[in-house]
């Protein structure tokens, strides 16, 4: 920034110097002013590109400690961090920080606020949206991935199960059916696009069954299985049986055959029924995805030199730079005759898309072992995020690179005016105008790399079927890819009532 | 001038983004997200008792049992897809018919346990001629069970939401069903797809 900010001000020196007509001290005011004025915007669009960069740097590390209370005071006390623009991820990290802390109704105050924050979004500023074709979709305001909307709602309903108020659980699977629909009326008959999410119909269908809805709990049923045969994220095998189960038990066979539903190994003893007692274990694992960018850019210097650059969220670079011809003698003559020329001016293009990053995390599965069961049971995986947003990004590949390359194509047509205006008969001062311009049209250019970071990695799940009246305990166990503990917890006093679904909640991030 | 013209434009602003704050009545109707309101509690909780204190169910405690229907209000279900204050509306309810001079009200499920609790307390602690005794409360009549269902039909940025409330009176000891009253509301709800 002080380096554009130099240039500017010695370009302003410079065309005082070799331009003929010196320009009146109203002129010199205004150009001073309006150098400064960039300045400041650019700065502005600067930092709302790089927000996203400080949270992520300044909490990557400490979500890995499970301090959470530690992490929300930090983000309460500097919402600056997030801005106005990123109103809808200050209240759903917060959210799924509580969440996580198992300070359930505190979770679900912050998260209902990025819900309403979220339908007040549905009215899009004309004003706001030009602005980012010329600058960057930073200045956007956040609106959250379809993916990142349903896990929101999930997590609203997962807190209220926490509550023991099934009731209102099902009243976000109610609003999140409402989104589906809408989205698959969008989608129209492309069924790549993001419409309906295994995990919601999936635990929509057990608190169904929860309120003796069995018709309901088997359509969720139903829809969860639709939605994993469509992908990203695969049907667990122990799954599929339960559903080819369910399905049978309640006289649905013609489901089965629609959901190509392969029949079970083995003719397992104790099979599931409408209204099981049941405990469920809601497990997330691992740290969520993160967005980089990828980005290509260079700049041409007329009778310089030609450098390329690439840099992907891995960190691998490449620079390719090639020389370009000697000064021509035509544009020698036209400098030494005090006459404007092309040479010293540069042409420089950025493209930044996003990019997804993973993080490696230790945590892989979990176990649960109840203390009316012999044998541990083994966490099934309902939602990958890394899968989502991968398929978020390709899915939306096309019409970001449009509108990024429709957005790098005015600004640099705008950034040729403005240089044009600025030709002097100087090739340094031409140079050093053009890379100030250059400097600040490159700072604009910033992929919009916002996402909820402190998103679980998985979310799994495991179902005990356990007999009303007496008490358990569980033993919760998450698991390295080796089978090694990283952690554990021991839950005790558990007793549910006849038909009673108990749901216990379970983070290891690491 | 255009000094002036800056100034006076910066003050406009900065008076025009300040906190408004008005007190209107209770009973005026504001809607201003479509969404389930205190307007919305309140209509429906007045019609439903007017619906419900007209049926012949009364007639049987009026003129036969001559005495006035002990009332409890049970669960009133939600199945719709807003979270809906449904303590706002059984107090609603409460009061339709605690104010009709037609019906009395026991303590439901929760108050009860607070009670009890306060008689066990009174037990201990209190003097013999103020404590209160167990075994003493009124046994209710009536139950009041209902829900709220509401259907959506959605397109872009218009909705008509539709909002069903039934109620039903249910006689605890036969468990017959005396009474059932239903009430409807409509609201077409369009957003604004942009703003300046």
């Amino acid at each position: 920034m002080s380096c554009a900010v130099s240039c500017f001000f010695l370009s302003h020196f410079f065309v005082c110097q070799y331009n003929r007509n010196i320009p009146d001290s109203k002129k010199v005011m205004l150009k001073a002013f309006l150098q400064i004025f960039i300045y400041i915007i650019a700065m502005f669009f600067f930092s709302c590109a790089s927000r996203s960069a400080v949270r992520f740097e300044k909490y990557s590390e400490l979500i890995t400690t499970e301090n959470y209370s530690d992490i929300i005071n930090s983000l309460k006390k500097s919402p600056k961090l997030y801005g106005k623009t990123n109103e809808f991820l200050y209240y759903m990290d917060i959210g799924a920080l509580y969440h996580y802390s198992e300070i359930y109704d505190s979770s679900n105050r912050y998260l209902l606020q990025a819900a309403d924050i979220y339908d007040q979004l549905f009215t899009r500023s004309v004003t706001n949206e030009a602005l980012s074709i010329l600058t960057n979709d930073n200045i956007r305001p956040y609106r959250s991935k379809p993916f990142e909307l349903t896990m929101l709602h999930q997590m609203i309903a997962f807190n209220f199960c926490a509550l023991q108020s099934i009731e209102d659980a099902l009243v976000e699977t109610r609003k999140m059916q409402l989104y589906f629909n809408e989205w698959e009326r969008k989608a129209g008959k492309d069924e790549e696009v993001y419409a309906n999410d295994p995990m919601f119909h999936l635990v929509s269908s057990i608190l169904y069954n929860a309120k003796g809805e069995s018709s309901d709990a088997m359509i969720s049923l139903f829809k969860s299985i639709s939605a994993f045969n469509n992908g990203p994220v695969a049907l667990p095998a122990e799954l599929n049986d339960y559903a080819w189960n369910m399905f049978t038990v309640n006289n649905r066979d013609n489901d089965k055959s629609l959901l190509n539903l392969k029949a079970p190994l083995s003719d397992a003893t104790n099979k599931p029924f409408n209204n099981e007692t049941e405990i469920i274990v809601v497990l997330l694992g691992g740290r969520g995805p993160v967005l980089d960018e990828t980005v290509w850019w260079g700049t041409y210097v007329r009778d310089g030199l030609l450098i390329l650059h690439y840099r992907n969220p891995n960190g691998d670079t490449a620079t390719v730079t090639w020389p370009a011809p000697p000064i021509p003698e035509r544009e020698l003559i036209k400098a030494e005759n005090g006459e404007k020329t092309k040479s010293g001016t540069t042409f420089h293009l950025k493209i930044a898309v996003p990019s997804l990053k993973v993080i490696e995390s230790a945590t892989k599965t979990f176990s649960v072992k109840c203390s009316s069961h012999e044998s541990s049971y083994q966490s099934m995986i309902i939602n990958d995020f890394d899968s989502q947003m991968q398929h978020y990004l390709e899915n939306t590949k096309k019409s970001t690179v449009t509108r990024t390359v429709i957005r790098a194509v005015l600004r640099t047509i705008a950034a040729e005016k403005a240089k044009k205006k600025l030709e002097t008969d100087s090739p340094l001062a031409n140079l050093l105008v053009n890379i100030g311009t250059d400097i600040l049209t490159d700072q604009m250019e910033n992929a919009d790399t916002r996402n909820c970071f402190f998103l679980p990695k998985t979310v799994q799940i495991v179902r005990i079927p356990v007999n009303a009246g007496v008490q358990q305990s569980i033993d919760i166990a998450a698991l390295d890819k080796n089978g090694a503990i990283i952690k554990n917890k021991k839950i005790t006093g558990l007793t549910l009532e006849k038909n009673e679904k108990r749901f216990i909640f379970y983070t290891s991030l690491n | 001038m255009n000094k002036l013209v800056v100034i006076l434009t910066l003050f406009i602003v900065m008076v025009g983004c300040s906190t408004k704050v008005s007190r209107v009545e209770t009973s005026s109707t504001m809607d201003l997200t479509g969404r389930w309101n205190d307007t919305d509690s309140r209509l429906v909780a007045d019609e439903l008792i007017r619906d419900c204190l007209s049926h012949t169910w009364l007639t049987k405690y009026d003129s036969i049992l001559r005495k006035k229907p002990v009332v409890i209000v049970g669960k009133i279900e939600n199945k719709s897809h807003e979270h809906i204050s449904t303590e706002t509306f059984v107090k609603d309810i409460q009061r339709a018919l605690l104010n009709s001079g037609r019906v009395e009200f026991v303590a439901d499920k929760n108050e009860r346990e607070q009670i009890r609790d306060e008689k066990a307390d009174q037990a201990s602690n209190a003097s013999a001629p103020t404590a209160k005794s167990s075994g003493e409360e009124s046994g209710a009549d009536l139950m009041m069970i209902g829900t709220i269902n509401t259907i959506v039909d959605q397109e872009g940025k218009k909705a008509v939401v539709f909002y069903q409330t039934n109620m039903e009176m249910v006689e605890i000891e036969s468990h017959k069903t005396v009474w059932i009253g239903e009430n409807k509301i409509k609201k077409y709800v369009e957003r604004t797809n942009t703003k300046f």
